[in-house]
């Protein structure tokens, strides 16, 4: 595990050296201008965290084609290893920072483990394809893990006043990110922050919570 | 040796974008619409056939004693495809950094909308480029004349830069 974790880090640091790349403040000013504009159009915080998480997703599903180009990515093996890859190369490669990956219980339970592994399996693993069973995934496999970023850097300079503090999502777009990102890959999650730094806990957490491999269907005409 | 034509699938099997590099003799561009329609399908019909359970990647290319054909599919679903001539290597290569410029220059593109055709005037510059670069490295080496000669090797090297 530490193996691949360290090859993941490598990939994440030559998929970061080959961006282009902006000033962090510029970028983080301006998200703040665009999320306090938000604010003033929209006046209603709830409204503000679901057009974040919308904007996010558009974002995401034109991201993700730059994400495999340039880390030359192939299938994940499953789901944790799409959330590793997400710590460990998306956002080192579009944030500059690095993630962690927690497991975590899902809120809800939905599809099992069994028929993510067999649907997602790359070539690495085909030996072992058909013999999968629930009970040697189940253990290792979950559908829900938390990502943690330690130093958001969208949280700079960021001081949120007393009436947004227990509201406003600040960073939400990151959530419509990746449930966008992933949705282009035929997996359907559901994202959500559950501590956030500006909220004076000590790290920002999304909860990724796998809820379906979407299947390209095949259809007859007639 | 040559690159004759570059084409662009959506997700959904749409034609959204198509250059001929060589002029084709009987193909219009309406016709590609009709051919790459087909070849969509086929690819899908591909991946059901296959025996392994894994997920592949249907047809990845086509040879002909007169042309080859080379699809790339990225886990998107997008599908890159490009015609030349049989002794082209590297094809595979090559559609990889297409896709490169099409993340760049079509998905950075505030006015592209998904599923509708590449308008993109740099992408189309960048592409011109780049398959010009490609014909220019692998011209050298691939002339039969040079294959045995004692230059083969310099003039491989030469071809890179």
């Amino acid at each position: 595990m530490s193996l691949d974790n360290r090859r993941l880090g490598s990939k994440g640091d030559t998929a970061f050296a080959n961006m282009d790349k902006i000033s962090c403040e510029l970028f983080v000013m301006t998200y703040g201008a665009l999320v306090t504009q938000l604010i003033k159009d929209l006046k209603d915080i709830d409204e503000v965290n679901s057009k974040l998480e919308e904007m996010g997703y558009s974002i995401g599903c034109r991201l993700i084609d730059e994400f495999l180009s340039k880390s030359q990515t192939r299938n994940c093996k499953n789901f944790h290893t799409t959330c590793e890859m997400i710590a460990k190369v998306g956002l080192k490669m579009f944030l500059g920072v690095e993630g962690n990956i927690r497991k975590s219980t899902p809120t809800n339970n939905v599809a099992n483990t069994s028929s993510f592994s067999t649907s997602m399996t790359t070539s690495v693993s085909t030996s072992n394809l058909g013999t999968a069973t629930p009970s040697s995934t189940s253990d290792d496999i979950s559908n829900c893990y938390i990502l943690e970023i330690p130093n958001n850097p969208l949280n700079d300079f960021v001081e949120l006043p007393s009436q947004f503090k227990n509201k406003l999502i600040y960073s939400n777009i990151l959530c419509g990110v990746i449930r966008g990102a992933l949705e282009m890959v035929q997996l359907k999650v559901n994202c959500k922050f559950t501590t956030c730094k500006l909220k004076d806990d000590d790290c920002d957490r999304i909860q990724i919570e796998l809820e379906e491999i979407l299947e390209d269907v095949f259809e007859d005409d007639d | 040796m040559t690159i004759h034509s570059l084409l662009i699938l959506s997700r959904s099997g749409l034609l959204v974008f198509c250059k001929d590099f060589v002029k084709h003799p009987r193909l219009k561009p309406n016709d590609w619409i009709r051919v790459t329609g087909i070849f969509h399908g086929m690819s899908e019909v591909i991946k059901q056939l296959s025996p392994l359970p894994t997920k592949n990647d249907g047809i990845s290319s086509v040879e002909d004693e007169t042309f080859r054909l080379h699809c790339y599919q990225t886990l998107t679903g997008l599908k890159f495809i490009v015609t030349a001539t049989p002794t082209t290597e590297n094809l595979e290569r090559l559609l990889k950094d297409v896709y490169g410029l099409y993340c760049d220059f079509v998905m950075k593109d505030p006015f592209h909308k998904m599923e509708q055709p590449i308008k993109s005037h740099k992408f189309i510059e960048q592409l011109d480029t780049l398959v010009q670069r490609t014909s220019d490295i692998f011209m050298f080496p691939l002339l039969p004349f040079w294959q045995d000669s004692p230059y083969h090797t310099y003039f491989l090297v030469l071809g890179k830069y």
